[in-house]
């Protein structure tokens, strides 16, 4: 495999450097008014130093060609609004240019296409730029949930992990800065260990991206981007502050900045202290957190090639709720009809166990090529990854995290953007990705999963053809894995094993513009994983389950268990999971009305899942006990996002999300699918404040497993029924939650007051493993403030 | 340029080379430390044999039930009752581990109603401030439960079971069996009748 990766590479490498430059380069672009967002005719377009220029069209858009140099600065200009300045270069294709009145506060802005040239153009991706403001505080996980079809799931506010479609963890991937983020991807309370603050730009990729990103992107892939450095910029120091009225937590943070000709960086470094949260009548003790984090990114600039330099550190200390931890199953019973949870105790900023310690290094190196509008770009990246966990233990062992993981990481991305020619367009690319995972010695109890090693290499072609107003795309990829993994069983015996996968996906789709407000799009992609190593070999107690993976137990003709060996791939094969994902777009782009409907529908062959199979008794008491198994699986749903514009200053935007998903093979439904959520937020913008009111309704999951009480089991009045799952407590009741915000920019300023949970409602989230033990968050009042300095 | 970008891209190529043969570890052997696997109560008479009764549950936290002996005591008797907890498997004594963190733990017991002639009533889970001897004490004068007395009734069969609660920062004077994680859950078949 990786003679083929080496041939590969230095395929590309002699490709298309030695061609001279001329004068034939294009730039293309759209001018809008920044508040209606209403295309801007007739606004000139100049480039600056040479006698070029031109107008926009009746739709804002504009066209320069014969150029000689792909790298200018544009002047836009326009009767009525700030004239403005955009330096140009090959790395962003299509600026969109927002230009703002003259009598209204905001600078013109301009919104370059993600510098990612190669992403899919027909799998419904959607980008958000986050507000400096709005990540103080928050996870990186929340700052999704405004994007419809993303929900979070959570094991408490602290632990929350991103869910695209009603899939979460080993199914959706995340890439941090270019970087598939490495981390314990595997445990439903592993939360990505990424910065909040240094989050710039959002991009979700709803349909199947693993022709694109890799395996594992069966919901969909999330991209989290920092800014930019910026040349042709002076010194700059961003300084920031938060507070939190719930948990009481303070953010801080520093970012500096500096571009010349050549050359730019960033710096940035930022701080959270929280301390515990509440609930509308109760504290949620030790749920407290502090983060603290740094990045250096430098930026070496040339009209033919860019090279990057980037690293950040992340570390973060995250407390669980007290009362969340359950010895037995009477101790869940009691802990479901307690409030306030046990061990509730006063305000503290302490965090005791159990709690999570983790921290991620990141450091990158990434060279960009343009010759003759070939783009080559070349990325390596090692990342380091730690995780501890403290559990409440007995003695001093109190003192030891019971899980104690290291994992580096190295990552190799290759891809090559061929020119448009004869309306074809496209990329080639390789991946290669190694993982390393050891746990640290001194853990007092028997590793939960084994060491192993990882490597993963795919190579991928995507392409895309443009006739009259249709682009169709197609794309394919091959992707191995070997796994090599050494644990130890409950016996304390080693166990090794080795283990390959091959895998073929595809990913075909169209995209049609009908007339100039709507467009339609549809993308068929397939997607893959290998199964990870907790399917595999997790085995005991976890939580307040029993469970046992897939090469931990084995089951006779009569259906009987038995747990007695570690199995491998000749004892019993398992299969990877394959998932077939259809995602349609239907989209209304006019200045006062948008409307964007995306249903999807995926397949999912081999869905590893967990099902009950019997009842254990131990010293501790019954438990009912789980195996890791596969099944088919669908889940199918719709995304819909209306926005109005009903004046210059009034606007209204309306988001619905539904997932459906069922257990094929037994006819069931899922544990924690998100259920229906409905929004509806009004905003007005009055010269530099803008304010805005949002209503949230979650209905109840109507479609959920029966519930089996944990009271049950321990009257023995419970029986498993074998494939059927159930959950402990019934679906929280549906709620609504009112949140309002005020925003404010003038000049270096830039202020925000935001009120969730605006009535103080108590309610549960379903998809929050702490739904058992205490309400969700009371009424938080968030103030944060941005003071820009510029040299 | 196309000589600044091969040496770019030779260096990402001898990164995949060298990484690419990781090492081999095997996770070192831990002390498992979380498992109580087996659970023996030792009921010492003022005169006439030890009663043993044992609970081995052999896979741990695997699916099969654990072995659980009855117990048999003698009518008009009084015992003393000594709790021993093991993890078979590291041959840790949990006993002493429970002593030493003594103002952390506590056990209760729930018995069949008035099966003892005292303690009488049916035990202390359902209401801690229910009477049962408790022998021992922690350094906050509350009861541990490592060893208690018990004085049997005429005769009589039922259950007996013993609860041990990890209570960090949360045993009080009135903290109960709802209190805390468990540690051990264990209800046994206890008769009370003259030995054939």
């Amino acid at each position: 495999m990786r003679v083929i990766v080496t041939v590969f590479l230095i395929g590309l490498a002699g490709l298309g450097f030695s061609q001279e430059s001329t004068c034939t380069k294009t730039i293309s672009g759209r001018v809008l008014d920044i508040h209606s967002n209403e295309p801007l005719a007739f606004a000139t377009v100049v480039v600056e130093g040479i006698d070029q220029g031109t107008t926009t069209d009746e739709d804002g858009y504009f066209k320069l060609t014969n150029l000689c140099e792909g790298e200018l600065h544009l002047e836009i200009s326009h009767i009525g609004y700030k004239t403005l300045v955009h330096h140009h270069d090959f790395h962003h294709a299509f600026p969109t240019i927002l230009m703002a009145m003259n009598e209204i506060e905001l600078e013109g802005i301009v919104v370059e296409d993600a510098r990612d040239q190669t992403k899919l153009k027909t799998a419904n991706a959607q980008s958000k730029t986050i507000q400096s403001l709005d990540a103080f505080g928050k996870t990186a996980g929340d700052l999704l949930q405004s994007i419809s079809g993303v929900n979070t799931v959570r094991s408490g506010q602290n632990l929350v992990k991103p869910m695209v479609h009603g899939l979460h963890s080993n199914r959706v991937l995340i890439i941090n800065n270019g970087v598939r983020h490495a981390y314990q991807a595997w445990g439903r309370d592993h939360a990505p260990e990424i910065d909040p603050n240094e989050i710039d730009q959002l991009r979700l990729v709803k349909g199947a991206g693993t022709v694109r990103y890799g395996p594992e992107a069966l919901g969909g892939v999330i991209l989290f981007d920092p800014a930019q450095p910026q040349i042709d910029q002076p010194l700059t120091a961003e300084i920031g502050s938060g507070y939190s009225t719930n948990g009481r937590s303070l953010t801080s943070s520093l970012d500096l900045s500096q571009g010349s000709h050549r050359f730019a960086w960033k710096a940035g470094l930022s701080g959270t202290r929280q301390g515990d949260l509440q609930a509308a009548d109760y504290n949620l003790t030790n749920t407290g957190k502090r983060e603290f984090g740094y990045h250096v990114h430098t930026d070496f600039h040339q009209p033919n090639y860019d090279i990057e330099f980037y690293m950040s550190h992340f570390d973060q200390t995250l407390g669980i709720l007290r009362g969340s931890v359950v010895g037995n199953l009477e101790d869940l019973s009691n802990a479901i009809g307690s409030e306030p949870p046990q061990g509730t105790a006063d305000f503290s900023y302490t965090i005791r166990n159990p709690r999570q310690e983790t921290v991620h290094d990141l450091y990158k190196v990434r060279g960009s090529f343009f010759l003759e509008n070939h783009e080559i770009n070349a990325q390596y990246a090692l990342q380091r990854n730690l995780r501890q966990e403290y559990d409440i233990r007995r003695g001093t062992n109190n003192e030891l995290p019971s899980i104690d993981l290291e994992l580096f990481a190295h990552t190799v991305d290759i891809d090559w953007k061929y020119p448009t020619r004869n309306a074809w367009d496209g990329v080639l690319g390789v991946q290669w990705n190694y993982q390393d995972n050891n746990n640290i010695f001194g853990t007092n109890t028997i590793p939960f999963i084994p060491n192993y090693n990882l490597t993963t290499a795919g190579v991928f072609s995507i392409h895309s053809y443009k006739k009259g107003a249709t682009t169709y795309e197609a794309g394919a990829r091959y992707d191995f894995q070997y796994l090599n993994a050494r644990g130890r069983d409950q016996q304390n015996e080693v166990f090794l094993n080795e283990l390959t996968y091959h895998n073929v996906t595809f990913t075909i789709g169209f995209l049609q513009e009908l007339n100039n407000k709507w467009t339609i799009n549809s993308n068929l992609g397939t997607a893959w994983r290998p199964p990870n190593v907790s399917e595999l070999y997790s085995f005991g107690k976890h939580q307040f389950n029993v469970e046992y993976g897939l090469w931990r137990y084995e089951l006779d003709e009569n259906g009987d268990i038995s747990t007695s060996g570690v199995l491998d791939n000749s004892d019993k094969p398992i299969k990877s999971e394959r998932g077939i994902k259809w995602i349609a777009g239907i989209t209304r782009t006019t200045a006062n009305l948008q409307v964007e409907v995306v249903p999807y529908v995926n397949f999912l062959r081999h869905y590893f899942y967990t099902r009950p199979y019997g009842i254990t008794n131990t010293t501790r008491g019954p438990f009912p006990y789980f195996i890791h198994d596969q099944t088919n699986a669908l889940f199918t749903g719709v995304d819909v996002d209306v926005r109005v514009v009903h004046s210059e200053m009034l606007e209204s935007e309306m988001k619905a999300a539904y997932v459906y998903a069922t257990d094929l093979e037994n006819d069931q439904p899922f544990l924690e699918i998100p259920p229906l959520n409905l929004s509806y937020a009004f905003s007005a913008q009055l010269k530099s404040w803008k304010t805005s009111l949002v209503s949230e309704w979650t209905t109840r999951q109507w479609h959920a497993p029966r519930v089996i009480a944990p009271q049950e089991f321990l009257d023995t009045q419970a029986t498993i029924d074998r494939p059927g799952t159930f959950d402990f407590m019934a679906a929280p009741i549906g709620y609504v939650l009112l949140h309002g915000r005020v925003q404010y920019q003038r000049g270096n300023w830039k202020g925000l007051l935001e009120i969730n949970n605006l009535l103080n409602t108590d309610y549960r989230t379903y998809t929050d493993r702490l739904r058992y033990f205490a309400d969700d968050l009371a009424r938080n009042i968030r103030l944060g403030v941005k003071y820009r300095l510029s040299k | 340029m196309k000589k600044q970008s091969l040496v770019f891209l030779s260096f990402l190529i001898t990164i995949l080379f060298m990484t690419g043969c990781g090492d081999n570890d095997v996770p070192g052997r831990e002390n498992e430390e979380e498992i109580i696997d087996r659970v023996m109560l030792v009921f010492v008479p003022t005169e006439g044999e030890t009663v043993f009764a044992t609970a081995y549950d052999e896979d741990g936290d695997g699916p099969n039930d654990f072995s659980i002996d009855d117990i048999v005591l003698v009518p008009n008797m009084t015992y003393t009752l000594s709790i021993e907890g093991d993890n078979t498997i590291e041959s840790e004594d949990i006993t002493s581990e429970i002593e030493e963190e003594a103002e952390e733990h506590m056990f209760f017991f729930a018995f069949t109603t008035d099966m003892f002639a005292n303690p009488s009533g049916n035990g202390n889970v359902d209401n801690r401030s229910d009477a049962v001897n408790y022998e021992d004490e922690d350094g906050n004068g509350f009861p541990l439960g490592l060893e208690t007395t018990w004085t049997t009734g005429t005769g009589a069969s039922g259950t007996f079971r013993t609860i041990l609660k990890h209570q960090p920062g949360s045993k009080s004077e009135t903290s109960g069996s709802e209190t805390g994680e468990t540690d051990i859950d264990i209800t046994w078949n206890l008769s009370i009748s003259i030995p054939d």
